[in-house]
């Protein structure tokens, strides 16, 4: 039971699907509630600046779980297949010890890995590994298991707090991957009229209702009226928060929770009708922002701040293994946010590199990207010339300054700045 | 399936078939472009109303105008392939619109594969069930209007309509058509990776 100040901390690792950066209610969305978000970002850090190296399911997970980049690691879109090859951290951290669950979507192309370093690994494969919302059959530990009258973010919490419950006294790492809040964005029967009446006047001027079944967005598998699946997503969400609460609680519960670090994050944004999108993919800030919190009390100074560095998801491996006391790989290309949590004078980036490469049929064109705290400088693969945007002047990016006086006297350092963050990967 | 001789006029070409192939072509053509970019309206209520009722005049022109295109077609004398070519005239300009669009993505031979997605493919197949559709519907007024026995339900359209339903249950309908898509995925990884 419980474990003292100092001793290696518990990881939960919290993976939402989808979700956006602005949809928690802590972070001003007009009628969303996320109360237990909102308790982790005041008992913890909220980094107001995270992003995704590739804003898409496989690539985006397998960058949380090696520390890599997607044309490192090799899952550079949702066809290409995980190399077991690949090292992620729960192997490290299995060599110092913790036991480690992998629990929920894994979803990356091929069979499913073999996942060294952890000792209970439940997932799902229907649905081409994206899962069902209810009654989801799991494989667990291998066993294809079918789960009748279960919602599948109660049905993985339910397996998480067993783990928990097991695995408490520790030291260990839950990774908790949820199917939610992903299309088709179902909600459990008792929130489905949540926000039927809510005010839908903050999406975006440019919308409209149809906008689902266009050709670029219909690949996204949410046909119908965008306003009926923006309610569903927000739904959904206030389930996946309702389950968060679960975990928090059981975590004080057994005396744990001093002592164990949450993270809580998303495999990358989502556009709800902005530039006339449904979905992800473009190297916008609505589909490469996403969520991130990080509660430890044992080891955060000064709980409850909001931080404007840029941490990616590349971060979370050596954190991980950082605050576990282990030897990060030099391999890894992400950089330890220790020093944030502890409020320690350190050299941060100041901009960061981000890919997206051709995933068939999706209408979105190869592309890298630099963002830096000012400026994004999109470069495509394809006919598409290169776009560049002030972000802070217009974080909608609905104006390329490309060819403006200002766009021309920023464009050849931004240009740079991607050549390094490339030539650095390779 | 070949025009009723008795009573039908064969009307010149154009008449019979430029004409009305024209302008369900026409139609799209001009939904597609003024649908493409509406920023010139101002008040986001209007604006969202015509882009809602541009598309759904947008989808009817393209996948439904069949349904009125072959009866007239047939009653102006057109024979069975000219009947069967017009009504795919508008959905092949949307499959060729579409290879030429996706190409800013993908290559040239990606691209073409692209026509089997369950989108672009699922409508031509849906011409085939509305052509049987057009078909009986042509017999139907061709009885009315010249009171002479015509056998309306034989088993050509029918299996025209129960082969388009078939088609879009197995893309569109089964679980949303996601096990088409992953079949379709599996089709490209082997031909493209």
């Amino acid at each position: 039971m419980g474990v003292a100040r100092g001793d290696r901390p518990n990881f939960v690792f919290v993976l939402v699907d989808d979700q956006r950066w602005d949809h928690l209610s802590c972070m001003g969305h007009p009628f969303l509630e996320t109360p237990n978000m909102d308790r982790l970002a005041s008992e913890g850090v909220l980094f107001e600046n995270a992003f995704v190296t590739t804003s898409l399911c496989s690539p985006s997970r397998a960058s949380f779980l090696t520390g890599l980049y997607a044309n490192t690691h090799g899952i550079q879109n949702n066809l290409t297949e995980w190399d077991n090859q690949n090292a992620t951290f729960f192997e490290s951290l299995q060599a110092a010890g913790y036991r480690n669950a992998f629990i929920g979507k894994w979803h990356m192309p091929g069979r499913l890995p073999e996942l060294r370093g952890v000792e209970r690994f439940i997932t799902f494969t229907v649905q081409g590994g994206q899962g069902r919302y209810f009654d989801c059959p799991l494989i667990i530990d291998g066993v294809e298991t079918e789960r009748p009258g279960t919602y599948i973010t109660e049905d993985l919490t339910d397996f998480a707090l067993d783990f928990i419950r097991e695995a408490q006294d520790g030291p260990f790492c839950l990774y908790l991957a949820h199917k939610a809040v992903h299309h088709q964005f179902l909600p459990p029967p008792d929130l489905d009229d949540l926000y039927s009446d809510a005010d839908l006047s903050h999406l975006p001027e440019e919308y409209f209702s149809l906008q689902t079944m266009t050709a670029s967005n219909i690949w996204e598998g949410a046909l119908g009226p965008m306003e009926r699946h923006y309610r569903n997503y927000n739904e959904a969400l206030v389930a996946v928060d309702r389950q968060l609460g679960r975990l928090l609680d059981e975590l004080d519960a057994l005396g744990l929770a001093e002592n164990t670090v949450v993270v809580f994050t998303s495999d990358n944004g989502y556009s709800w009708g902005e530039h006339l999108i449904n979905g992800k993919r473009l190297a916008t800030e609505e589909n490469m922002r996403i969520p991130f919190i990080v509660r430890y009390p044992a080891g955060i100074v000064d709980p409850g701040r909001r931080l404007p560095e840029m941490v990616l998801n590349v971060d979370v491996a050596p954190s991980l293994l950082a605050l576990a006391g282990v030897v990060v790989p030099g391999q890894m290309q992400g950089q330890s946010i220790v020093p944030l949590l502890e409020d320690t004078e350190t050299a941060w980036r100041e901009s960061f590199l981000y890919e997206y490469f051709k995933d068939f049929p999706y209408n979105v064109p190869a592309h890298r990207a630099v963002r830096s705290d000012r400026y994004l400088y999109i470069e495509f693969e394809t006919r598409r010339p290169p776009e560049l945007y002030d972000i802070q002047a217009d974080p909608r990016t609905l104006h390329n300054i490309i060819a403006s006086p200002k766009g021309r006297e920023v464009l050849p350092a931004m240009q740079a700045l991607l050549r390094q963050h490339l030539d650095s990967l390779s | 399936m070949k025009a009723p001789a008795v009573g039908i006029e064969k009307r010149p070409f154009a008449s019979r078939f430029l004409l009305p192939v024209a302008v369900p072509l026409a139609t799209w053509l001009v939904l597609h472009l003024l649908t493409r970019d509406a920023d010139w309206i101002g008040d986001p209520q209007a604006y969202r109303l015509f882009m809602n009722a541009g598309h759904v005049l947008l989808y009817a022109a393209y996948a439904l105008s069949a349904v009125v295109l072959y009866p007239v077609l047939y009653f102006r004398g057109a024979s069975l392939p000219e009947r069967v070519l017009g009504c795919y005239v508008t959905p092949l300009a949307y499959v060729v619109k579409e290879v030429i669009r996706v190409n800013q993505y993908f290559t040239v031979a990606e691209s073409l594969f692209y026509v089997l997605t369950s989108i672009v493919l699922g409508g031509l197949f849906i011409q085939v069930g509305l052509i049987g559709v057009g078909e009986i519907i042509s017999r139907l007024l061709y009885r009315r209007r010249f009171g002479l026995p015509v056998r309306v339900w034989t088993w050509q359209p029918l299996v025209a309509m129960a082969v388009a339903v078939g088609a879009l249950y197995v893309m569109l309908l089964w679980d949303g058509g996601v096990h088409y898509f992953y079949l379709f995925q599996e089709g490209y990884k082997l031909l493209f990776y």
